[in-house]
């Protein structure tokens, strides 16, 4: 070991200085990602994914809301603090199905929504006993009230073969690369 | 005694030397090696961190290959515009 190593690893508050330093970076790191940390750990331990569950249970009350969205489809759901992870659905014959993933971009979803912790809770409030048809109302008023945000996929044929679009059309949300008019073009409806 | 002492002290060594004009004293081989052990660690640790984090950051949905949607009702018929106003309860 050269001199100079010894030297600076014999300096004992150096060490201390260097090892405190480097656990704040890691500590740091870890904490500012710790959403994504948690789902990451949740699908490389396979632990109980009790996140994508209760958006499973959200889905099957209120899938309707993705009714023109032909199978196979995907739908991203991210819950703020998340940034690659999150919860995707897919839709198939079969149904709908739910699972956290590690990159939620690797898997192609149509669309992404983004959810504040406000916004989970007027999601999930009175699952069982609410009418289906009140997805609708509450689309709106998370996207209105700021409490939900969309991501979608930029490539617009994606978006309208996959009946993504329209979905975006009818809670009031447009790509960003079209105005209204483009976006009504596009899906083939009348000008006003 | 005195050999038990001269025993230990040619295991690990611990004279002094003269660096730089200064007197240094060295520590025992085994405790630097700990101490170059502990440094390595920990330099691990902080670097998965710094390539978990970038890796996150690079699969991000804000990073570039999603878009955000624009929220806004303008061109919508007065009806469809009252329809979606959200219910005040």
């Amino acid at each position: 070991m050269p001199w100079v190593g010894k030297k600076l690893l014999a300096n004992t508050p150096f060490l201390i200085l260097c090892c405190l330093a480097l656990g704040l970076l890691a500590y740091y790191l870890v904490r500012v990602n710790q959403a994504d940390v948690s789902n990451l750990f949740t699908v490389l331990l396979s632990r109980p994914d009790t996140h994508a569950e209760e958006w499973n249970q959200w889905v099957r009350r209120y899938g309707g809301v993705f009714s023109m969205i032909s199978p196979p489809a995907r739908i991203g759901i991210q819950e703020r603090g998340e940034r690659a992870t999150g919860v995707l659905i897919e839709k198939t014959s079969a149904g709908f199905h739910a699972k956290t993933v590690v990159s939620l971009a690797s898997a192609h979803p149509g669309l992404v929504f983004n959810v504040d912790p406000v916004g989970k809770e007027k999601f999930f409030k009175g699952l069982g006993s609410r009418p289906e048809g009140d997805i609708w109302a509450m689309m709106k008023d998370n996207l209105y009230g700021d409490h939900m945000k969309i991501w979608y996929n930029p490539d617009l044929q994606t978006l309208k073969a996959g009946g993504y679009l329209k979905l975006m059309r009818d809670i009031d949300t447009k790509p960003d690369q079209l105005d209204w008019k483009g976006v009504r073009q596009l899906l083939g409806e009348p000008d006003y | 005694m005195s050999s038990q002492l001269d025993t230990r002290s040619v295991q690990e060594p611990s004279a002094a030397q003269r660096i730089d004009g200064e007197i240094y004293v060295s520590l025992p081989t085994r405790k630097l090696r700990l101490r170059g052990a502990l440094l390595l660690v920990m330099l691990t640790v902080a670097g998965a961190s710094a390539a978990l984090a970038g890796y996150l950051q690079s699969e991000s949905i804000q990073a570039g290959k999603f878009s955000k949607g624009e929220t806004q009702c303008p061109g919508m018929s007065p009806a469809q515009k009252t329809a979606a106003q959200p219910k005040k309860s």
